[in-house]
């Protein structure tokens, strides 16, 4: 994972190396965004079957737009951009096709929270509660808004990147993220008193 | 209203654990010939092939209409000149890399886009405007045609060149794309359009640069999107 500066600078380089034609350097570009464009996506879908399957079209659309990778840009920024183009088609071909909503509460396979040998029994019932009650205030948010989101918060983007990926101004990427962050915090906020009560 | 985005951290990540959990990648998918796009080199050469073939296109077919050369310098700077380099100036800012190599910021673009059209028809309105409304209206429509006609094969190299390589803001490239295109036609229609009256400048020669733009918003842009 390109989680740090010298890994990401290894990484756009790869893909520099990619973009002029040096096939070899696409599994360093593959090995590198993986587990980043996997989080992402399954954000996005809020299933990791369908995840995986974007993921894949992703790195084939990868392949198609090696040449549009423009010398010394960052590769992640790219990646996301090519990532939510995929998600945008998948949302429109689901549409065209009246299939039903994908997603963890429509029968897809959903995120298991993991557990380790230490962890407490309350509290990962208690933070799975949370995270199911995030997800889905996440899901009912408006796509532009959550995409924000997900890209600021969850994804570490800057303000200027996530414009740029989702093709629109700073100002309108704040907003966005904004809203999502009062609706959010207003499902969280109706939840705390009940947790109070509860306790 | 001050947005602070501080605030964001206090929203928990449902899925941090699952998501970012270490799993097995799956294999590197190896794609056919036809999924792998041209390098950075081949793209580049496709664009000049474009570019060249494009203005040859453009010189070469009102040079078979026939040029004027009895064209006043005023109307030379001002229905030629000026909408060809406005038309220069959003074609490379339609397809310039931007800072993050995704494309120009939108609030450029979107100026450009929009300011380049409105200069050239109030430039066109500032030289004399005598025709009545019905020989505008007719004179409109065939030179608008021909102009489309013109504009339609530059548009359509352009579109080749670029296939597959926007990434971001495929839809308002596409736009700025084919207003600029059609800015470049309206210069060269200019050269051989017998009519010189503002009103007709303006309106036939500005009509097909509005419907170029819509073209590349709604086709070019698909072509040029990354699928």
């Amino acid at each position: 994972m390109t989680d740090t500066p010298q890994e990401g600078a290894k990484a756009d380089e790869a893909m520099n190396r990619y973009a002029e034609g040096d096939d070899s350097a696409f599994a360093i570009v593959h090995q590198a965004v993986y587990d980043r464009l996997f989080a992402f996506l399954a954000r996005m879908s809020r299933s990791p079957i369908l995840a995986d399957d974007l993921l894949q079209e992703t790195f084939l659309r990868m392949h198609r737009a090696r040449g549009s990778f423009v010398r010394g840009a960052r590769l992640l920024p790219w990646c996301y951009a090519i990532a939510r183009n995929v998600c945008i088609d998948h949302a429109r071909q689901r549409a065209v096709r009246k299939e039903r909503t994908v997603g963890s509460d429509e029968g897809e396979a959903a995120f298991e929270q993991p557990t380790g040998p230490d962890a407490d029994g309350e509290q990962l019932t208690m933070a799975a509660e949370l995270a199911e009650v995030v997800e889905r205030a996440l899901a009912k948010l408006p796509h532009n808004q959550r995409e924000a989101f997900v890209l600021l918060r969850y994804e570490g983007l800057s303000v200027a990147d996530a414009a740029a990926i989702l093709g629109t101004t700073e100002g309108a990427v704040k907003l966005r993220a904004f809203h999502a962050y009062e609706a959010l915090r207003a499902v969280l906020g109706s939840l705390a008193p009940k947790k109070r009560g509860a306790s | 209203m001050t947005i602070d985005l501080r605030d964001l951290e206090s929203i928990p990540d449902p899925l941090r654990a699952a998501a970012t959990v270490p799993r097995p990648q799956r294999a590197l998918p190896v794609p056919s010939a036809n999924d792998v796009g041209p390098t950075r080199s081949a793209l580049r050469s496709r664009r000049v092939v474009a570019l060249l073939a494009g203005a040859l296109w453009l010189l070469l077919t009102p040079l078979l209409w026939g040029y004027r050369s009895d064209i006043p310098f005023e109307q030379l700077a001002l229905h030629v000149a000026l909408p060809a380099a406005l038309g220069a100036a959003a074609l490379v800012l339609a397809f310039s890399s931007g800072k993050a190599g995704l494309g120009p910021g939108v609030r450029p673009a979107i100026a450009l886009g929009v300011a380049a059209p409105l200069v050239f028809i109030a430039a066109a309105l500032c030289t004399p405007c005598h025709e009545s409304v019905s020989e505008v209206a007719w004179s409109s429509f065939l030179c608008g045609d021909a102009l489309l006609a013109l504009a339609l094969l530059p548009l359509g190299l352009l579109a080749w060149a670029q296939r597959r390589t926007a990434v971001a803001g495929a839809r308002y490239r596409g736009v700025i794309a084919g207003g600029a295109i059609g800015l470049v036609a309206a210069g060269f229609q200019a050269l051989h359009c017998v009519h010189s009256d503002g009103w007709h400048v303006a309106f036939g020669h500005g009509w097909p640069i509005v419907a170029l733009g819509a073209l590349g918003g709604l086709v070019v842009s698909r072509v040029t999107r990354v699928s």
